[in-house]
């Protein structure tokens, strides 16, 4: 039986985990939540397009999961 | 498959806070919508102005010039941008290929100033040299070029790319610490003082990181989206972008209402106490007898190297042909 997972990119870390989304796949917003993160602090992309909360991500496909926080620098003039 | 709310192409982005899907372009709308209607409640700009841009070679400030040079012809301000080659390796070589090449693309003069050759030292060799925190004297460097710059090309007002996490973060930051008067320089603009200092403007004031980051991407404009080097020595900030997160995934529209409330009462905060002097050694805004990068430079090189980071820049704008500056008419780039 082909396992019905999904794989996530994390970006920019780069890690890469693999996620069990069951047949019917699962809503982007849960999927960031299965990931322990919250939807507010990134975006996530299939194909390079972004996708919106209740968009469903099916198993075999790909995402990234972009941590829209980067750089770390918040010095403020 | 969501649609846009507004003509029903596919979505790319839902807004939470306002219940609406949006497709590509009425996203970017949106975006360059918030960054318009802050400018002008906020009175960041006006005609003929010239704005310097602060570039970090991060989202933030891609997005900020991004949207900027989008409302250049309507609102008809110039726009000239910096980026500081701080010499953190490998990190502010991309930095800089990301600024040289966002500038390039959207058509705005851009003045890169590499510390190592203006100031004689990288951000880690001043951090090591003086034994402080590296953001700490990377923050003061950066006030210190930006501002320069701004005086030197008679700049109007220097744009910043702070976001309105960033400002949720710091407003916190500060309140916890009970520093009211960081929390004074926090609102949509500061005032210039003429001659010493331009005052700057914050045109992301209530956009979100997650909204910059998108409207960043989806313009295709280049950025570096990775982590300095240095990022471990800001933890509490970055513990306090997941308790503001937190409470606005519980509540949509938490972080548009504490900026809005925050611009709103900023007038109220104590400002940092002292008159405003003129630095003896370069003639720019100071606290004391010395501004903080002469002091420091001084003390470090034996001479204070704000006049030659002064005269650096302005050789440079000469070249670029920005200064002179030239009369508001023939101004529009």
């Amino acid at each position: 039986m082909v396992p019905e997972t999904v794989k996530v990119r994390l970006v920019p870390e780069g890690e890469e985990r693999e996620v069990e989304v069951g047949e019917k796949g699962v809503k982007v917003r849960d999927l960031v939540k299965m990931l322990g993160l919250n939807p507010e602090a990134v975006v996530v992309l299939r194909g390079g397009a972004p996708l919106v909360d209740t968009d469903i991500v099916k198993p075999g496909e790909r995402v990234d999961v972009v941590r829209v926080l980067s750089g770390g620098c918040m010095s403020l003039g | 498959m969501a649609r846009c709310s507004v003509c029903g192409a596919p979505a790319v982005a839902y807004i939470r806070y306002q219940r609406r899907y949006l497709c590509r372009d009425h996203y970017i709308e949106f975006v360059e919508g918030k960054v318009r209607r802050a400018m002008e409640k906020y009175r960041m700009l006006g005609k003929g102005y010239r704005v310097l841009v602060a570039l970090s070679g991060g989202k933030d400030s891609a997005a900020l010039l991004g949207a900027l040079a989008s409302l250049r012809e309507k609102l008809g301000y110039e726009l000239v941008a910096i980026h500081i080659d701080l010499g953190i390796y490998e990190y502010s070589v991309k930095s800089r290929e990301a600024a040289e090449g966002l500038a390039r693309k959207l058509g705005v003069p851009l003045i890169v100033v590499p510390l190592k050759e203006v100031l004689g030292a990288t951000i880690p060799e001043l951090a090591r040299m003086s034994g402080r925190p590296a953001c700490s004297v990377c923050g003061m460097v950066k006030r210190y070029v930006t501002n320069a710059a701004a005086v030197e090309l008679e700049a109007d007002a220097l744009a910043l790319g702070h976001n309105a996490d960033d400002l949720a973060v710091y407003n916190l930051k500060s309140f916890l610490n009970q520093d009211l008067e960081a929390i004074s320089k926090l609102g949509p603009k500061t005032d210039s003082v003429p001659g010493v200092a331009v005052g700057r403007i914050r045109p992301l004031y209530t956009v979100y990181e997650k909204e910059s980051f998108l409207y960043a991407y989806l313009k295709g404009l280049p950025f570096v989206h990775e982590d300095c080097p240095f990022v471990e020595n800001q933890q509490m900030e970055r513990q306090l972008k997941e308790v503001v997160n937190k409470l606005e995934e519980e509540k949509p529209g938490t972080k548009v209402q504490l900026v809005s409330k925050l611009a709103l009462r900023i007038r109220d905060y104590p400002k940092p106490r002292g008159e405003i002097r003129r630095c003896k050694a370069c003639g720019l805004i100071a606290s004391g007898d010395l501004c903080a990068l002469d002091k420091l430079t001084l003390r470090l090189f034996g001479e204070p190297r704000g006049p030659r980071i002064r005269e650096w820049i302005r050789e440079r704008a000469r070249e670029l042909g920005l200064i002179p500056r030239r009369p508001v008419e023939a101004a529009a780039n």
